[in-house]
């Protein structure tokens, strides 16, 4: 039943892009660059590794630690900024698979009370699993905090408001109804709570300086929108993030807007280029690694590492997209090859929003919509 | 094998696909510049083993953080280094290889007085 939503969910949303297919750039070659660019690496990996775990694990991958733990954060506040943007398309879409996600929560759960009133066998298995999931789910919804608290023109709440209310929350009363069966809240909750004060603006400035390969434009804040940012974000915002903001808005006033020409590394666990911060110092990159067989492997995390380490075997074989360039199996060695690869239309799907084509057409409605108005 | 497979001969499919062998003579060496967080992560390159440290400095390091408003002041003698959790003095005429730099290993330096943009880490 639930497959037959998902076959729907994804009619529905390609149904949504199409629309803006018409108008706007970067969108039209997306199924070729779901298996070829970097950053769509990361929710690709996620849902392989649920893929190919066993049924059971599965189940609590998506069914339980995705649609009923995590679900909300995506489909509650997003949909609502979507909304409240005047986004109809999006919200055509939401407002139905939104109905279909009660009742695969309602699956999820069932399903993790049968596995744990089965035998008490299954509790470490279990929640080892929420555990692992839990820590993949989190990673992958940094992308929805970046989306909400940079890409949004109008605001509706901060990251940092959706996490307090939809995990923190929510999620602690699930926690606490299945404290009952044994069950605790995931491992590194804690890490992911205080990290909601850092992720959407460590990830747009991932985004920022990665924009020449990236097929949708960033920009930077506009002052409005860094005190926004300032106000939603005040232990955080000014200390570490404005100043870099600030930086690179001075560099783009001389002609030298930045952009990485070097790739990240990346986590072999979650793919995401190796950003974030150690637990308690936002000054620091979190660096930890493992050896298996004689190799070393770099993680973002200590719950990417925990995953890996679990299962070295599976790990191993992540299709990593920078270290895929550099064996040549990407269209070629320089940044052009492999952008062609990914039949990026460069010039047009990326680079800095200012001065795109897509800057060009939206300004051009904007006058024809003062101009009518008049 | 930590690893439930349903397969009882997995371990013997298991492609290692970032094996220093299928980098062409290569090895993949990670950089960062710590406190500099404008370079969001550190960078990777694919390089070759007797790549001597100079030459790692001049035609790699250099160029890649050399658009930072502190890179000019980087006084370049008293860089501290770090290879794989290790402080190390490297010896400017010895290769990467002689350094221990191994297959996907790490080097991080750090810049005394110098602490990002407004002393911000970016």
């Amino acid at each position: 039943m639930q497959s037959l939503d998902e076959l729907r969910h994804i009619q529905t949303q390609i149904h949504t892009i199409s629309h803006y297919n018409k108008y706007f750039d970067g969108i039209g070659e997306f199924p070729h660059m779901h298996d070829r660019v970097w950053y769509l690496s990361v929710p690709k990996s996620f849902f392989d590794d649920a893929r190919t775990a066993g049924p059971f694990e599965f189940m609590i991958a998506i069914g339980f630690a995705f649609e009923y733990v995590l679900t909300n954060l995506l489909f509650v506040p997003f949909m609502s900024g979507a909304a409240y943007n005047g986004d109809m398309s999006t919200v055509t879409f939401g407002f139905s698979a939104q109905s279909d996600e009660s009742r695969h929560m309602t699956l999820g759960i069932e399903v993790i009370k049968f596995l744990l009133e089965q035998h008490p066998d299954n509790l470490p298995i279990v929640q080892k699993w929420v555990d692992k999931w839990f820590w993949r789910g989190h990673r992958v919804l940094g992308i929805v905090a970046m989306m909400m608290d940079y890409m949004l023109p109008k605001k509706v709440m901060s990251w940092r408001e959706a996490w307090d209310i939809y995990f923190t929350e929510a999620g602690g009363s699930l926690f606490h109804d299945l404290a009952r069966y044994g069950l605790r809240a995931p491992k590194y909750a804690d890490v992911a709570t205080a990290e909601a004060d850092h992720v959407s603006h460590q990830n747009w400035a991932t985004f920022y300086q990665y924009s020449h390969a990236a097929a949708f434009h960033t920009w930077i804040p506009d002052r409005e929108h860094l005190d926004w940012l300032s106000e939603k974000y005040p232990n955080t915002f000014d200390k570490y993030y404005r100043p870099r903001w600030e930086m690179w808005a001075e560099m783009a006033k001389q002609g030298k807007r930045f952009y990485s020409m070097a790739l990240p590394q990346l986590c072999q666990t979650c793919h995401i280029p190796m950003v974030y911060t150690e637990p308690g110092d936002p000054e620091t990159i979190c660096f930890r690694h493992s050896k298996f067989k004689g190799d070393t492997y770099h993680f973002c995390s200590d719950g990417c590492k925990d995953i890996f380490d679990d299962e070295p075997e599976k790990f191993v074989q992540a299709w990593l997209p920078v270290h895929q360039i550099f064996q040549g199996n990407c269209g070629g060695a320089t940044v052009p090859d492999v952008l062609a690869w990914y039949r990026l239309n460069v010039g047009a799907d990326n680079m800095d929003y200012v001065g795109s084509p897509d800057e060009k057409l939206w300004d051009s409605w904007q006058t024809g919509a003062v101009k009518a108005a008049e | 094998m930590a690893l439930k497979a349903l397969s009882p001969d997995y371990e013997k499919h298991i492609e290692y696909r970032d094996a220093e062998k299928n980098f062409h003579g290569n090895r993949v060496v990670y950089v960062h510049w710590e406190e500099h967080l404008s370079f969001c992560s550190a960078i990777a390159f694919p390089l070759p083993p007797d790549m001597p440290f100079a030459a790692f400095i001049e035609a790699i390091v250099k160029p890649h953080y050399a658009l930072h408003p502190e890179f000019e002041k980087i006084a370049w003698d008293k860089v501290e280094w770090m290879i794989d959790g290790v402080k190390v003095k490297p010896d400017l005429s010895k290769s990467l290889a002689d350094h221990g730099v191994g297959h996907k290993l790490l080097i991080r330096f750090w810049t005394q007085g110098l602490s990002g943009y407004r002393n911000s880490a970016s």
